[in-house]
């Protein structure tokens, strides 16, 4: 959690910030240390010191080179230490001038606070303590930020502009007022006004005239102590809430008070108005709100610092480098991974590259060696094909066919055969036959029934040859079928009957039961 | 006025450090994405050389096989019984020689009709064989014989002296007298048995390797 302190003289702020909205909760100087001690560890504070004891102060020093310029702000730092200075900060300006010894001058501003016990208390407690301290940040400087950023913009405001001399007069909370003079674009005097018990905060006529009484008084401070030449203008910027009161009264007010009576020339615009609505603040809401928000935004920005901030500061930075380095470090390593990976799978390629190579080679000279060598699948199948041949010549084919059936029609004498024809059912194979047996029966003796059981038992006689099968008669000597027609000669002219019968032959089969026989 | 001021108040506050990294993840993700493409393309590149090597390989390993099955094969192929298969059908031995054998064996009315030459398009499964190795010369053969006996004969003569590489497809033995009341008498101008064969005389034909068809 963070939490800023805003610290005035009269107490504390304590602003938390929880997730969409602030706390704020006021401290008197007494509730500190008790406060402090119930915080947690991890808490990380960040002070805005809004202090009358804050000085400004600005110097011409010899105009240095910038490496000569360190050594002067450590012998100033030394010399604020040596005076009991709490808190210091310096800058250079950039303003530089000419002195009367027409030596060249620079000007130096340098914040300090000193003598606020207090404010003492709380450091020494927060080191004591060992706190997270995330910066310790200047109100009149939080609202130069804010004047040459936010209001400038607001304003529409050239930088020019901001050039020129300017009284800046902001409503830092309920009663108190912050005056800011400004001149070169330097923050030169600053100091709160606080208003006077009596003085009712709702009368703007009232209180605008106590503000002129003290611009009057600053205005003369200015000139007297020649920050600003004698008679040289100035503008006023007021930033207040405002409800019915217009600039041209405002100015009047002023002037009435003798605000502007020493400025001798007359400026183009010299007062200012701006509503703290216009400015983004919630209307509860008054300028100390928004430097506490600015405190929380620095980041690492810094502006007072003591040698415990400066430790803080570098353990958050190292922090932070860490966490980076994290980060790095694993983008890194998931980098280095792919690209070790890439590198594989590189070397990998090239190996396989190397090993086609080799392959190409090996390929190109095996073809090359084929080249006028044959097919092995047509060598293969020639010597299929002889083996096959020197199988048919040794054992022909149509053997065991003629044999079976000359074995099968040698018992009956009376069948005599005309003609033998056998095919090959398929082409180059020599194992599937068909067989056509054309023949007569003779002599016949008048007697079908005879003729027609011989038939059948030369049928069965084929039937029981091995091998043969679908044992068909396609010519019956008489067709006995009652559905067909059927002329007979005179059985005189009859001498013989023909008939056609029809084998299949198988010669596997034969293989077949041979095979198994044997094995019985 | 301030509406713009606080635009900007606000785009600092919360766009410009989320943009920051937003823009540092966007950089650093494309770093990585060419360099996981770069990866993806060699790996897919990878994988093709390897598919590619693979098949070579094969191609390879298929011609080496090869190549020792035909050193194998080489003596079985120099075998006569195989060479024989390369010669082509010679018309004038077969003529001759039958001429002779009808005179031998007192067959008569000699007939062959050759067909031409013809690539085998069908053949049995019981044998692998490739198209285009074969081609079939059909043949008829037409012979009157005096016995049964001379066509056993007259099949181991073909065998034996003109081509071992005979196909009978179909053979039909008739008897030449159909009157069974005559008795048979031997005559030498006229046989008894009628033979009509049809068969196919084979000759292969090896193709040479070829590289394109093998690649």
């Amino acid at each position: 959690m963070q939490i800023v302190l805003y610290i005035t003289g009269s107490g504390v702020a304590v602003y938390r910030s929880r997730r969409w909205h602030e706390q704020c909760q006021t401290l008197a100087w007494e509730q500190v240390p008790t406060f402090m001690q119930q915080l947690a560890p991890s808490t990380r504070l960040s002070l805005v010191l809004d202090l009358l004891e804050e000085d400004w102060q600005a110097d011409f020093m010899p105009a240095l080179f910038p490496w000569e310029k360190q050594a002067l702000q450590k012998r100033n730092a030394q010399k604020m230490q040596q005076k009991g200075v709490l808190l210091h900060h310096s800058l250079w300006s950039g303003v530089k001038s000419v002195n009367e010894d027409g030596r060249k001058e620079e000007m130096l501003i340098t914040a300090s606070i000193t003598g606020s016990k207090p404010l003492k208390a709380l450091m020494d407690q927060i080191q004591t303590l060992n706190l997270i301290i995330t910066g310790i940040y200047s109100a009149p400087f939080l609202l130069k930020q804010w004047l040459f950023t936010q209001l400038k913009s607001t304003l529409k405001w050239s930088r020019k502009t901001l050039k020129q001399p300017l009284m800046l007069i902001v409503r830092m909370s309920e009663r108190n007022y912050r005056q800011c003079f400004f001149y070169q674009g330097q923050l030169r005097l600053t100091r709160i006004i606080e208003l006077e018990s009596g003085l009712q905060i709702n009368d703007s006529q009232q209180v605008l005239r106590f503000l002129a009484q003290e611009a009057k008084l600053a205005s003369r401070f200015i000139y007297n102590q020649k920050i600003l030449p004698q008679g040289t203008a100035f503008a006023y910027l007021l930033v207040d809430r405002f409800d019915d009161i217009s600039v041209a009264q405002c100015e009047a007010i002023f002037a009435d008070a003798g605000a502007l009576a020493f400025q001798n020339k007359s400026c183009d615009q010299c007062f200012y108005l701006l509503d703290l609505a216009h400015t983004g603040l919630k209307p509860d809401r008054f300028v100390s709100q928004h430097l506490v928000k600015m405190a929380r935004n620095a980041g690492f920005s810094q502006f007072y610092t003591t040698p415990y901030v400066e430790k803080v500061a570098h353990y958050r930075r190292a922090g932070l480098l860490f966490n980076v380095l994290t980060l790095l470090t694993i983008a890194l390593i998931g980098f280095f991974i792919l690209k070790v990976w890439l590198s594989t799978l590189n070397e990998d390629i090239q190996s396989v590259q190397y090993q086609l190579q080799q392959n190409q080679i090996l390929q190109a000279k095996l073809i090359e060696e084929r080249q006028n060598e044959l097919l092995v699948n047509d060598i293969e199948g020639l010597i299929a094909f002889a083996q096959t041949a020197q199988a048919m010549r040794e054992q022909p084919s149509y053997l065991p066919l003629l044999q079976g059936t000359a074995q099968a029609l040698t018992p009956f004498e009376r069948i005599h055969l005309q003609s033998l024809y056998w095919q090959a059912q398929e082409p180059l194979n020599n194992t599937l036959y068909t067989l056509r047996l054309t023949g007569v029966i003779y002599p016949f003796d008048g007697h079908y029934q005879q003729v027609l059981d011989l038939m059948e038992a030369v049928l069965n006689a084929l039937r029981a040859q091995r091998g043969f099968y679908q044992v068909t008669l396609q010519q019956k000597p008489l067709d006995i079928d009652d559905s067909q027609g059927l002329s007979v000669r005179p059985l005189a002219e009859i001498r013989w009957l023909p008939f056609t019968i029809e084998v299949k032959y198988d010669a596997d089969a034969v293989a077949q039961a041979q095979g198994g026989r044997d094995e019985r | 006025m301030s509406a713009k001021s606080r635009r900007s108040s606000l785009f600092s506050r919360l766009i410009a450090m989320p943009l920051t990294i937003w823009l540092v993840f966007v950089l650093s993700s494309y770093g990585f994405y060419e360099v996981f493409l770069a990866q993806q393309h060699q790996a897919f590149h990878l994988e093709q050389q390897r598919g590619a090597l693979a098949d070579l390989m094969d191609k390879v390993e298929g011609l080496q096989a090869d190549s020792a099955r035909y050193q194998q094969l080489l003596a079985q192929y120099n075998t006569p019984a195989v060479q024989s298969l390369l010669t082509p059908v010679q018309r004038v031995v077969w003529m001759d020689n039958l001429g002779d054998w009808v005179k031998q064996n007192l067959a008569t009315e000699l007939t062959l009709q050759f067909s031409a030459e013809r690539s085998l398009r069908e053949y049995s499964a019981k044998l692998d064989i490739d198209k285009g190795l074969f081609y079939i010369s059909p043949l008829t053969l037409g012979v009157q014989l005096q016995t049964d006996a001379d066509f056993f004969n007259l099949m181991a003569f073909i065998n034996q002296n003109l081509s071992a590489n005979v196909w009978i497809e179909s053979c039909q033995l008739a008897r030449m007298n159909q009157d069974l009341a005559q008795p048979l008498q031997f005559s030498a101008q006229t046989g008894h048995i009628q033979v009509l064969c049809n068969l196919q005389l084979y000759r292969g034909q090896p193709r040479p390797f070829d590289a394109q068809a093998w690649q």
